[in-house]
């Protein structure tokens, strides 16, 4: 069998498997494997977080803006996406926006004031962001805290939530709180605080206030500062343990002495504003250590040391030599020395137990016995004076008020609380249990 | 027109006389398309050609049956993509950031054989012979050329085995030339990254001589004849067709959905009388499925992918290509288009799994909002199990050609018996922390062939 092809079959077959080749080996390439971002979005905001009265305007706007870009992979271009939108959503309780639909300018940024509402404390206002056609791009949360003047609030957001220590100047209507390990100033409101700049390079630990207005600061790496200008300036002091580089215990005495305490060092003074320093020679246990160090009205240094349940009353003329002043109620916590030289004891044994003495520490008598619902040790701010009364913080009870230690009044009940701050404005600050909490009160 | 014109030819050539040399030796060339066995999971493996060239040496048995062997020099290169992310713009994570960027870390290997393989091959007795070849290769290692950093020591020989199908034909009395493509798969593993075994696709062409040793008597060339009765107890058959896969699973089966794919192969059928027979199969069936669904998966549904943060969107085609090679038991009923039905076993090795396609993911992270398109390029054998074996029921008609030869057409359903996951660890950020998922194969495949009874 012959078979004829013309020249114009065989060129018809040849194009036809040559294009049949070349779909099959089109068919095998794929694209590599790559991710494109095709949308970007970042929104930053400011305003969040903020502290004002309830009821009242922030005094900061909220803000939002936004740098978006929109890539084109068939195109290769990219383009600054438009026509992004917001909502600012707050249910009643939560105050109200002024302007709460905005459109962003290209890349550019919105504001708007909130009031807030009456009601909570804690508030929230939730931005949600659009794209052009309705997409959800983003939601961004501000909160605010709304403090009532005559109410309890609660916070946890710092600096608020952890205070540590504090001092009032009220001569010079100042205010200063260690919260978390920061200085910080209290400004316009009980509830504003201001980083104090001149410290801020240090990690502080305690404070105390001379009756002569210096400021003393000690550091967690051992170190004591002093100002004399309302925090203005802060010089440092000759180190108080020269050979130690850790926190202590930080006291002022009433004739302006500056005492450190540290656990396996002696307990020392300055009298001359931390230049010097003299150390306790004999009558301490440096097993322990003194917490608590009050002068008397006819000079003398009272202190405490216990271990085991035990605790002693001790006493010095110079603060160098001391001596056994009297034997404290069992498992004692804390001592607190008021203006008329009565000494006051809380022992903890399942409840809190006050104790008080008129004759230097000689003897104790019961006076007062608190429920609480722990125990708690060690206990620090217990006992703070502000005009004229006395406010006691008992850890797992409350707060009570007394004029005398004779009578006590609860004034707010919260099992959560540990130590108690008072500015000079008479505003409560008062930690919570593992200190990451302030309960915090003014009055009216 | 086109195609009863190549039918035309190929019965034209293949009737014009019946060949069959003793011994025949001959040149090769050609290319190779690495395509590496691993437990390959994401990015691409690139199917970079190589070359392949040699000599060869076949001796007849008969007709049908001879064994040949070769010595051949082959170039495999190996290279991988990973997934690299392509920034189109700054982002406000790096403004200094000027020109778009596209990072890729490419990893590749090159590495060079002397092969030595050893097959039988099948052969329709025809002038234009269809050869079908399995067999096993020795190889030794030329010095490598690594530059992947934790390839160090590479196996300097391995075994491995070697099947190919190709057409042959003869120009003159003594000389023939052929077109082959072949599949080698070796048993050493030479590439730590995916612990990669040697595999690859050649296409080679070459020519044969079978004058050499023409004058030796046993060797001279003989005449066979074809078996050109209806009592022919065997018969070959070459087919193509395609089939219709998808997946049978217990997880979020409406997220798939039926694929098309491409089947061909050689069938061997033995009478056993005139309505019984037996067939076996030797196929290459390219099957798989899809994905559509909000899966974070490039290849497999997996529940719950969607989260607050981030939202997915995958539309992808799992692609398995698989050497196929049933046992069928069959009932022949009647002319004139012996009408037939089949049944029996089948078992699968996977060539090689890809999944292509497309991955939308949205990311609400805090103040910060992308979409990214992922071109989704993955070999995923080592996600897929290395083995298939289930059950085939299928039924069709032979339509009489001339010659005794008839046209093949069959239908039939395909069902697997085993998992088609590997899964991996249930620590792995791969899975949904669900120790298992069933997913089985099936296919619907229609077949024509050429059958060509041959004793």
């Amino acid at each position: 069998m012959k078979i004829n092809y013309s020249k114009k079959k065989r060129r018809r077959q040849i194009i036809w498997i040559l294009s049949c080749i070349s779909l099959m080996l089109s068919s095998c390439s794929s694209p590599n494997p790559e991710v494109i971002t095709t949308e970007s979005y970042y929104f930053y905001n400011l305003g969040n977080y903020q502290n004002g009265f309830s009821g009242q305007y922030l005094s900061d706007s909220l803000v939002i803006g936004y740098n978006g870009n929109i890539f084109n992979p068939d195109s290769n271009k990219t383009i600054i996406a438009t026509g992004i939108h917001v909502h600012f959503n707050v249910d009643s309780e939560n105050g109200i926006i002024d302007q709460p639909d905005q459109e962003f300018p290209p890349n550019g940024k919105v504001t708007t004031k909130w009031k807030l509402g009456v009601s909570s404390f804690n508030q929230v206002a939730t931005a949600i962001i659009t794209d052009k056609t309705g997409k959800l791009l983003s939601t961004i949360k501000f909160s605010a805290f709304g403090f009532q003047k005559g109410r309890w609030d609660m916070i946890s957001y710092f600096p608020n939530g952890y205070p540590n220590d504090l001092v009032r100047d009220t001569i010079n209507n100042i205010t200063l709180m260690i919260q978390g390990s920061t200085l910080f100033q209290q400004s316009d409101s009980y509830f504003k605080w201001q980083k104090v700049n001149s410290f801020s390079s240090h990690s502080c630990h305690s404070i105390e206030i001379a009756k002569n207005g210096t400021l003393y600061v000690g550091t967690w790496d051992g170190k004591l500062f002093k100002s004399t200008d309302q925090a203005k300036t802060f010089s440092e002091c000759t180190k108080p343990i020269p050979e130690y580089s850790g926190y202590f215990d930080l006291t002022v005495t009433s004739d302006d002495k500056v005492w450190i305490s540290r656990y396996t060092y002696p307990l020392r003074y300055s009298s001359d504003g931390g230049q010097t320093w003299k150390n306790s020679l004999t009558g301490l246990n440096t097993d322990s250590q003194a917490t608590d160090i009050f002068r008397l009205s006819n000079g003398t240094f009272v202190t405490w040391m216990g271990s085991s349940g035990n605790a002693s009353l001790l006493k010095s003329a110079d603060g160098i030599n001391w001596s056994a002043a009297g034997t404290l109620p069992a498992y004692t916590q804390k001592v607190y020395v008021t203006d008329k030289d009565e000494i006051f004891a809380f022992s903890q044994q399942g409840e809190i137990s006050a104790y008080k003495s008129t004759n230097y520490g000689q003897s104790f008598s019961f006076i007062h016995s608190f429920t609480v619902s722990y125990i708690t040790m060690p206990m620090y701010n217990t006992v703070s004076k502000f005009n004229g009364y006395y406010y006691v913080c008992i850890p797992g009870a409350g707060i009570y008020k007394t004029l005398n230690f004779n009578s006590f009044d609860q004034t707010y009940i919260n099992s959560d609380v540990r130590s108690l701050m008072i500015d000079h404005n008479g505003a409560f600050f008062v930690t919570n249990f593992s200190f990451n909490k302030e309960y915090t009160y003014s009055p009216n | 027109m086109k195609i009863k014109s190549a039918i035309f030819v190929l019965l034209v050539l293949s009737l014009s006389g019946i060949y069959a040399q003793r011994l025949t030796t001959g040149i090769l060339s050609g290319s190779n398309f690495s395509n590496i066995r691993g437990n390959n999971q994401s990015g691409e493996w690139k199917n970079k050609m190589g070359s392949v060239s040699g000599v060869w040496f076949d001796y007849a048995f008969s007709p049908v049956l001879s064994v040949g062997t070769e010595f051949n020099y082959t170039s495999l290169y190996y290279q991988h993509l990973d997934y690299q992310t392509y920034y189109p713009y700054p982002t406000y994570l790096d403004y200094s950031t000027i020109a778009p960027t596209q990072y890729y870390y490419p990893q590749s290997w090159n590495f060079n054989f002397f092969r030595f393989p050893l097959y039988f091959k099948l052969s329709t007795p025809t002038k234009l012979r269809f050869e079908l070849s399995a067999g096993m290769y020795f190889s030794l290692l030329q010095l490598p050329t690594p530059t992947y950093y934790s390839d160090k020591d590479y196996p300097t020989s391995e075994f491995g085995k070697i099947f190919s199908v190709g057409l042959t034909y003869p120009i003159t009395d003594k000389i023939e030339i052929f077109a082959k493509g072949r599949y080698i798969s070796g048993n050493r593993e030479y590439i730590s990254y995916n612990n990669g075994k040697n595999a690859s696709s050649e296409l080679i062409f070459g020519v044969g001589y079978s004058g050499l040793f023409n004058k030796m008597k046993f060797l001279k060339k003989t005449n066979y004849s074809l078996c050109d009765s209806s009592d022919c107890k065997i018969s070959i058959s070459y087919r193509v067709g395609a089939n219709l896969s998808w997946i049978e699973t217990d997880k979020g089966s409406g997220s798939y959905k039926p694929k098309v794919g491409l089947t061909s192969g050689v069938v061997v059928n033995y009478s056993i009388n005139e309505n019984t027979g037996i067939q076996t199969e030797l196929l290459l069936e390219k099957r798989g499925f899809q994905l559509n669904d909000s899966t974070s998966s490039h290849y497999r549904f997996i529940a719950n992918s969607n989260n607050q943060n981030s939202k997915y969107y995958t539309n992808s085609t799992i692609e398995t290509t698989y050497f196929t090679i049933p046992l069928l038991f069959e009932l022949k009923f009647s002319d004139p288009f012996r009408v037939h039905v089949n049944t029996g076993p089948y078992y699968s090795t996977l060539i090689n799994a890809k999944a292509t396609g497309n991955l939308i993911t949205e990311n609400k992270i805090d103040n910060y909002y992308n979409k990214t398109k992922t071109t989704i390029n993955d070999n995923i054998d080592g996600v897929i199990a290395p083995d298939d074996w289930g059950w085939i029921i299928g039924g069709g008609i032979q339509i009489p050609l001339i010659y005794n030869w008839k046209l093949d057409i069959e239908a039939r359903y395909q069902t697997s018996w085993s998992n088609f996951l590997v899964l991996p660890p249930s620590n792995s950020s791969m899975t949904d922390n669900k120790s298992t998922q069933y997913m089985s194969n099936r296919s619907f495949t229609l077949l024509f062939g050429l059958n060509i009874p041959i004793y």
